[in-house]
């Protein structure tokens, strides 16, 4: 089933993956399951973009889950298999509680396609427990994929421990198509009249969101690791898609899906941007990105761009969905959700302005340097190829590390950024600010599509 | 009540399977045993479709039984069900080794604190 | 009275946005990059003084690119327009850019100072923003550039890089983007109240119809909002603090461009957003005048108090921007002139007398080896200013 919006996520997919894999192929994981998993992560992800069937949903939901947690763990360092295997424990809940929702649905009305499932629910009322059951599972279930506080757990280790490249695809994708599928299941097979007839179930999803906004900027704050805070902005920053899906409205609508595409764009950037810092510095915390300008001239530039984007500064990507998911919220009358979305500037602004500040306005602290010149090559295995453990200096260790996954030992010097690398960051970093002005372009192509799902 | 629940004991015993199967995921520190507790319960999932698609006194979904038959749709949505739970585990396990090859142990609060000394 | 379709507006803000590019490039030398500023210094001049003739014969020059977001009935366009009153202040900050791209130039390299590059680009950057809030055709195209302002001013308030400027710098994105979040929420009561959003010389008539309860909250939204760059009281603590930047940043920008974007956006919201007689119908008008009236004699009096001349031409600022607010509160057509035209005339003082306020001190550095006039602390060594004028010091050497 294609309309704008899964047309929409197709392409998001595509791109994204190419993106990715123009990066990967300097960064790596350069081993062959790392290509065999991503391949079966991007059709996962178009599977889930295209079905219209439920069923058809959870299988492509779980393919994508098991690729995802193959790509984690891809480094072959202990840190990331925890991390991994976190993911696997609290995903297989998602997608079985998902699955759960699935069969209430199936007892309920006996159909498993979406648009069937439409009329039918109709039939069987809005009300009834069955309905509502299924709903909750389905949500709470795909909550966990999207990872909404507190749902989030397995979501900031795994995108910090991932390789870069990894970090960069999933934080770019797997949430966002998550989020699509939710949507979709939504407003597709429950249909707009179900929030009607169960205002509750609406306010606690707005409600959901709004606590994930805040939860989510509020630990990110709190984050010294730079990936960690992306990853914790990432939760806030579904929370904000997921608030403008609660308000049943085509402004809001649009926005979330404009925000979902822009999320996407700029977090999936932003991690290959720390991806660039960390190969060319080894600079993985907040306090060593310390003076990175004088560093890192053109990385830096690019992530302050992207992080301004993230804030909100308009008119880039992130202004214009935030713009359309707050008009949303103004129309809809939810005030709650209007401050929280029209704050939620300030609370992304509070991490991502530490960072810039420690960028731009600060001396890169001399021992880092120090350390980064003496442990060059050291530092340059465990942070570019992850081809070493980081639990080698624990002692516990046996041995992990897999000489032929990757160009480990090929990595005499600091400087190995190369130039494709610098082209995905600073040409997505460029998008960020270009395409907000051509949103309300794509906003029209979206609008048919929209309507057509709030009315069913 | 108590004839529902006579008469409506499987699904008493899929959420049975589904309390127990969390509770080993939360509760046990052993990797392994939180992978089981995972496939307990899916296990309780399975059923639980399984037993909406019986009908009391029906044969099973063949052409040559006689009708009634059970509803075969949830049997094969099952199925695949299954195999995506096998290759999950399998995944799972993979990892274990790695984790043990890597750390030494299998103690889940052991791995975090390691974790945060890295 | 005609509207002629030019791509000069657009042109004025962008001329100054794009040389941030050569700027940048051009960092090992330093001659071709400040030949870059004065260049784009001198053409935005050139293209904003061009429409001077057209706008006083009654035209408007406009630059439409079509929708940018929707709105609730009409959909938001990114346009830019020059009436009378954005061409005074862009005229006025690009006037000034001239002046102070020299004083620049030569201040920057006579202390010698840190990242010259990023400080020129990010002047630029501030310049082109200013002009954009000046020709700014709705509430949110002026946003957006009222939000630029602040991402570009803000590498200029940290400049020194030291502790204490990175605090100001954290206070000023504080500060403003609170402000910013402000007028994002007052612009989104302000469409769903009326459906629109562009200026309109009186005020959008739906607003007079609205509900009041809501225009009103509307109004406090947009004036609080942009209250925070015009350093209303209490909103005020940002700029006395960002006198930390070097001279030439505060000279311009937080006695010129800035802050008078503030006050622009308050004219815009008072005038062409709600209209004078809308604004006096809600009651607000007395409260607004009653916020700059105390806040003009307060900032004062603080500012007698003030020992460090820097601090102490904030503090004025403060006071002096007041009237110019009090000036629109007043809603009478006569303190309107009058509060408009103390635009100008407190740009030129205000900017004369920072630039007249670091000679001092540099006189002072070399003149502490030996005791003159200004040693003898008519302005004291108050700690903040010390590593300034210590390096100064170095760079003039002794005496």
């Amino acid at each position: 089933m294609i309309d704008g919006l899964s047309g929409t996520m197709i392409v998001l997919v595509a791109v994204s993956a190419l993106g990715v894999l123009s990066y990967a192929r300097a960064a790596g994981p350069r081993s062959n399951p790392f290509y065999a998993a991503y391949l079966l992560l991007v059709a996962g992800l178009t599977g889930m973009s295209v079905t219209g069937d439920l069923f058809n949903l959870y299988v492509f939901l779980e393919i994508t889950g098991l690729a995802a947690y193959v790509l984690v763990a891809s480094d072959d360092s202990g840190r990331s298999a925890i991390a991994a295997l976190r993911y696997l424990l609290i995903g297989t809940v998602g997608a079985s509680l998902f699955l759960l929702g699935i069969g209430y649905a199936y007892i309920a009305t006996g159909t498993l396609n979406m648009g069937d499932l439409a009329t039918q629910i109709a039939e069987v009322g809005y009300t009834a427990t069955l309905v509502q059951a299924a709903f909750a599972f389905v949500v709470v279930g795909l909550f966990i994929k999207v990872a909404i506080f507190p749902l989030h757990t397995w979501q900031p280790e795994a995108y910090a421990s991932a390789p870069d490249s990894v970090s960069a695809l999933i934080s770019a994708l797997v949430s966002t198509v998550s989020a699509y599928a939710l949507v979709r299941v939504v407003y597709t097979a429950f249909t707009a009249d179900f929030l009607e007839a169960n205002p509750l179930a609406a306010d606690l999803l707005g409600a959901a969101a709004a606590v994930s906004i805040v939860a989510g900027s509020l630990l990110a704050v709190a984050q010294s690791e730079v990936k960690r805070m992306l990853a914790y902005s990432s939760v806030a920053q579904f929370g904000l898609v997921v608030a403008a899906a609660s308000l049943v409205n085509e402004t809001a609508m649009i926005g979330a899906v404009v925000h979902l595409v822009g999320h996407a764009l700029m977090k999936g950037s932003l991690f290959l941007a720390a991806g660039v810092v960390a190969t060319a510095t080894g600079a993985r915390t907040v306090s060593e990105y310390d003076g990175l300008v004088d560093r890192l001239p053109v990385g830096a530039g690019a992530f302050g761009v992207l992080a301004l984007a993230m804030v909100g500064v308009p008119p880039t990507l992130g202004f214009v969905g935030k713009w359309y998911i707050a008009l949303g919220a103004v129309e809809s009358g939810s005030w709650v959700l209007v401050v929280v979305i029209v704050a939620s500037t300030l609370l992304t602004l509070a991490y991502f302005a530490r960072l810039v500040e420690r960028m731009f306005f600060r001396d890169p602290a001399t021992a880092l340097a120090d350390e980064v010149g003496v442990a060059a090559s050291e530092d340059e295995a465990e942070v570019v190829a992850d081809g070493s453990d980081l639990g080698a200096t624990d002692g516990v260790v046996t041995s992990g590390s897999d000489p032929a996954t990757d160009g480990g030992d090929d990595a005499p010097s600091t400087d190995r950024v190369t130039f494709g690398m610098y082209a995905v960051v600073v040409v997505t970093a460029v998008l960020a600010v270009a395409l907000g002005l051509a949103v309300f372009e794509y906003a029209e192509f979206l609008e048919p599509t929209i309507t057509r799902l709030l009315t069913p | 009540m108590i004839d529902l629940l006579a008469t409506r004991y499987y699904y008493l015993v899929t959420f049975l399977l589904l309390g127990v199967g969390a509770y080993m995921m939360i509760g046990n520190r052993n990797l392994v045993k939180k992978v089981i507790g995972m496939n307990i319960f899916q296990t309780g999932i399975f059923l639980f479709f399984i037993a909406a698609a019986y009908l009391e006194g029906a044969s099973p979904p063949v052409l040559t039984a006689e009708a009634p038959h059970v509803s075969p749709l949830p049997h094969v949505l099952i199925l695949t069900a299954i195999v995506v739970g096998v290759s999950l585990t399998a995944v799972a396990l993979g990892l274990i080794v790695r984790i043990y090859a890597d750390y030494g142990t299998l103690d889940a609060e052991v791995l975090w604190e390691v974790r945060h000394d890295d | 009275m005609t509207e002629i379709d030019s791509l000069r507006p657009l042109a004025a803000v962008l001329v100054s946005a794009v040389a941030i590019a050569p700027i940048l490039a051009s960092y090992r030398r330093p001659n071709l990059r400040e030949g870059w500023t004065m260049l784009a210094a001198l053409t935005t001049f050139g293209l904003v003084a061009s429409m001077v003739p057209g706008v006083l014969a009654g035209d408007t020059y406009v630059t439409d690119f079509g929708t940018f977001v929707p709105g609730v009935e009409s959909n938001v366009a990114f346009a830019l327009r020059v009436d009378p009153l954005g061409l005074l202040f862009a005229l006025l900050a690009s006037t000034l850019w001239v002046i102070t791209s020299l004083y620049s130039i030569g201040y920057m390299r006579g202390l010698n100072e840190n990242d010259q590059t990023r400080y020129f680009a990010a002047f630029a950057g501030s310049v082109s923003a200013a002009v954009g809030v000046a020709l700014a055709d709705n509430l949110v195209v002026l946003f957006v550039f009222y939000e630029l302002l602040t991402v570009a001013t803000y590498p200029l308030v940290a400049h020194d890089q030291t502790d204490e400027a990175r605090r100001a710098g954290r206070k000023y994105l504080a500060y403003t983007f609170g402000g910013g979040v402000a007028v994002l929420a007052g612009t989104l009561l302000v469409v769903w109240l009326t459906g629109t959003v562009d200026f309109s010389a009186g005020g959008i008539a739906a607003l007079a119809e609205a509900d009041p309860a809501l225009a009103r909250v509307a109004f406090a939204l947009l004036v609080g909002g942009f209250g925070v760059k015009a350093a209303l009281m209490p909103l005020h603590s940002w700029l006395p603090d960002a006198m930390v930047a070097p001279t030439p940043v505060s000279g311009l920008l937080h006695a010129v461009a800035v802050v008078k974007s503030g006050v622009f956006g308050i004219a815009r919201v008072v005038l062409d957003v709600f209209g004078p007689e809308t604004v006096g119908d809600l009651g607000m008008g007395l409260p607004l005048a009653a916020v700059a009236a105390f806040t003009l004699i307060a900032a004062s009096i603080i500012a007698l108090r003030q020992d460090n001349l820097k601090r102490r031409l904030a503090f004025s600022t403060v006071s002096q921007l007041s009237y110019i607010v009090l000036g629109l509160a007043v809603l009478h057509p006569r303190a309107l002139t009058g509060g408009l035209l103390h635009i100008p005339a407190h740009a030129f003082m205000k900017l004369t007398l920072f630039f007249c306020a670091t000679t001092s001190p540099r006189w002072r550095a070399s003149a502490s080896a030996c005791p003159r006039r200004w040693s003898r602390s008519r302005l004291p060594r108050s700690g903040w200013r010390a590593s300034r004028w210590s390096r100064a010091s170095s760079a003039s050497g002794t005496c």
